[in-house]
């Protein structure tokens, strides 16, 4: 999962950048309205995290530039503007949720993957296809009675597959929604983390096509 | 305004010389005619005017009609001439055309001239008319005219002067008042208004009312802040110095947040009563829903809002707060179930927040009536939110109401005075 977040309180970010990416979250950042509005249109993210008090362009701005644009990416807004008429606000000019600073950042989490739920139509936080089960809490597949512990790149590469069943998705995709920029790897890397997935489960579970990419389920 | 009516007068004056002197120059032409028609050829071989039909002003000397007729031999004069010498001016061909000229002694005429044929022989009629006396008659009427304009003018200028000294000393009276009301003298106000403003002066009167509430809870809240920020703040900078207790910390730093939360809500209250209705309650309490049951997933939430209720006369910002914090409530201390409704009753708003939770014993709930949630400010929860509620109430004038739900939680009711 990629995550834009608009953020200006490089503090805040420091914070925050470590626990979503611990929790599986690739994230890709900027600190003003105007690179945060061009990034979102540009690149292909799951989720933006929307600061409303932004240097250049106010953060309500960009919200309603983006919608009008048709860009669709779900926005959790996060700020300290959090009186319920700002919250409303914010819902209408299109966000899909809207949390008030302090936050507790199991809260931001759980409303982020609540959004994240809603995005792909899940009802809980677990994902399955063919029997697997993935348990986005723990990081952890389920096959029948096996339980296997997933590192950190092969849980988001198995995430991002299982979010998008039945597409083919190239190796580039993948590699863009499990590595963050400064660290993106040669596809090659991709290949050896899908066969260890294969190896995991089954061979089936993920289907090559050639020059084109990958599919899971479908 | 006299400029515009004496341009009118010069016009007026242009148009009627122009209307007499077309009426003067047909009546000549007629008498032209006739002229030719009585003009004959004598036993003698000599054109003379037949006496028997020309009109007598033409033998009355200066009567102020006269005519020459002219041929190739001989001149015709009316005996009305007399001594008065005058070649007519030569004209080509056949055509007619009228002028005017001074005449004998004081007069001016309108001259008539035409040339025509008669008997193969070609003739010039000359006919002139003495128009001094209508020129005198215009003189008269403008003269007249000028003056009647000039005086009904300065009636005019006077009377208006009067209403508008009128009008303003309405607004003397009430910079006055006012004034009274800057200088704390609030009673003063309201007494010797006139009808006709007396609408600017009430609402005049709510706002001086709403800002001096509205700067009372400002202030009121930046007291309450720096003081009550002060107690946890200094806890805070011991656990800092002993290193010591990082849960008490967080207490510390939670109840910093729960402060100051609360006094910027209190401080944002508006307090006003909207005139054309501002808040719509049909658009925006929905949204509000959308964002609790992303906050509240497993809570189902009902609104039943009365048809034909759509807007009413209360500032947005603080009716959501106010539903925004109920629901919060609820939603936090129900076990499944919240119920928000909203409807009118006689004179009032009435929004009504229940849920199914464990309520609040008969005890807590005169205590917090009674003693406007002091008691349960310090606590996150019904506190908070209720304590913000109440103010927002009040600044309406309005009542919050407390039971018990027929869900088995709290029932918490607030009217509002409905204004028009």
């Amino acid at each position: 999962m990629k995550i834009l977040l608009v953020e200006d309180d490089v503090r805040l970010v420091e914070s925050l950048r470590p626990q979503l990416n611990k929790a599986g979250y690739v994230v890709e950042w900027s600190d003003n309205g105007i690179d945060g509005e061009f990034m979102a249109m540009e690149e292909d993210f799951d989720c933006i995290i929307l600061d409303l008090g932004l240097p250049q362009k106010n953060g309500l701005d960009v919200l309603t530039t983006l919608r009008q644009k048709k860009i669709q990416t779900p926005i959790l807004i996060l700020t300290a503007r959090d009186s319920w008429q700002e919250r409303v606000d914010g819902l209408k000019a299109g966000a899909d949720d809207y949390v008030g600073k302090p936050f507790h950042y199991e809260e931001l989490l759980a409303r982020l993957e609540a959004i994240l739920r809603r995005q792909f139509g899940q009802a809980d936080n677990t994902l399955e296809i063919q029997g697997l089960v993935l348990d986005l809490d723990r990081q952890q597949a389920h096959q029948g009675e096996r339980t296997v512990q997933l590192t950190a790149i092969e849980f988001k590469l198995l995430r991002y597959l299982m979010s998008h069943p039945g597409k083919i998705i190239s190796k580039t995709t993948l590699s863009e929604h499990v590595y963050e920029e400064e660290q993106l790897k040669d596809s090659n890397v991709i290949e050896v983390y899908i066969n260890r997935l294969r190896h995991h489960f089954s061979k089936s579970l993920i289907v090559t096509y050639r020059g084109q990419g990958y599919k899971l389920g479908g | 305004m006299v400029l515009v009516m004496l341009l009118m007068l010069v016009t007026l004056n242009i148009f009627i010389q122009q209307l007499v002197k077309e009426q003067i120059v047909t009546r000549l032409q007629h008498d032209a005619e006739s002229l030719v028609s009585f003009i004959q050829i004598s036993a003698d071989d000599h054109w003379e005017v037949n006496p028997a039909h020309i009109s007598q002003v033409y033998s009355r000397v200066r009567s102020g009609h006269y005519y020459i007729v002219q041929t190739a031999q001989q001149t015709l004069r009316s005996r009305s001439l007399f001594d008065f010498e005058l070649s007519i001016p030569e004209m080509q061909a056949t055509q007619s055309h009228s002028y005017q000229m001074n005449g004998a002694g004081e007069e001016v005429w309108l001259v008539w001239q035409q040339r025509i044929k008669k008997n193969n022989q070609i003739l010039q009629i000359w006919v002139a008319e003495d128009i001094t006396s209508f020129q005198q008659q215009l003189l008269k009427f403008s003269i007249i005219a000028v003056l009647l304009v000039t005086t009904a003018s300065a009636v005019l200028v006077y009377l208006q002067q009067g209403i508008l000294n009128r009008g303003f000393a309405v607004f003397d009276l009430l910079r006055t008042n006012l004034q009274a009301v800057r200088h704390g003298d609030m009673e003063k106000n309201g007494t010797l208004v006139p009808m006709e403003i007396s609408p600017l002066v009430s609402e005049i009167e709510l706002l001086v009312e709403q800002l001096r509430q509205r700067i009372k809870r400002t202030r009121n809240a930046i007291g309450n802040l720096t003081h009550e920020i002060k107690r946890p703040m200094q806890i805070l900078s011991l656990y800092i110095e002993t290193n010591e207790g990082k849960e008490s910390a967080l207490q510390c730093f939670d109840e910093i947040q729960t402060i100051v939360d609360r006094e910027l809500r209190r401080a944002k209250i508006s307090g006003t009563n909207v005139v054309g209705g501002a808040f719509k309650i049909q658009e925006e309490i929905p949204v509000l829903l959308k964002i609790m049951k992303n906050i509240y997933p497993k809570i189902s939430l009902e609104l039943t809002i009365q048809k034909n209720l759509n807007e009413v006369n209360l500032d947005r910002g603080d009716m959501l707060e106010l539903s925004g914090n109920l629901l919060d409530n609820a939603c936090k201390f129900t076990t499944s179930v919240v119920n928000i409704e909203f409807k009118t009753a006689e004179n009032f708003y009435l929004l009504t927040v229940e849920d199914d939770g464990e309520g609040v014993t008969m005890e807590q709930m005169s205590l917090i009536t009674e003693k406007g949630f002091r008691l349960d400010e310090s606590r996150q929860g019904h506190g908070l939110g209720l304590s913000i509620c109440s103010d927002i109430v009040q600044s309406y004038h309005g009542e919050l109401l407390f039971d018990q739900s027929a869900l088995g939680g709290l029932k918490v009711t607030v009217s509002l005075p409905l204004i028009r």
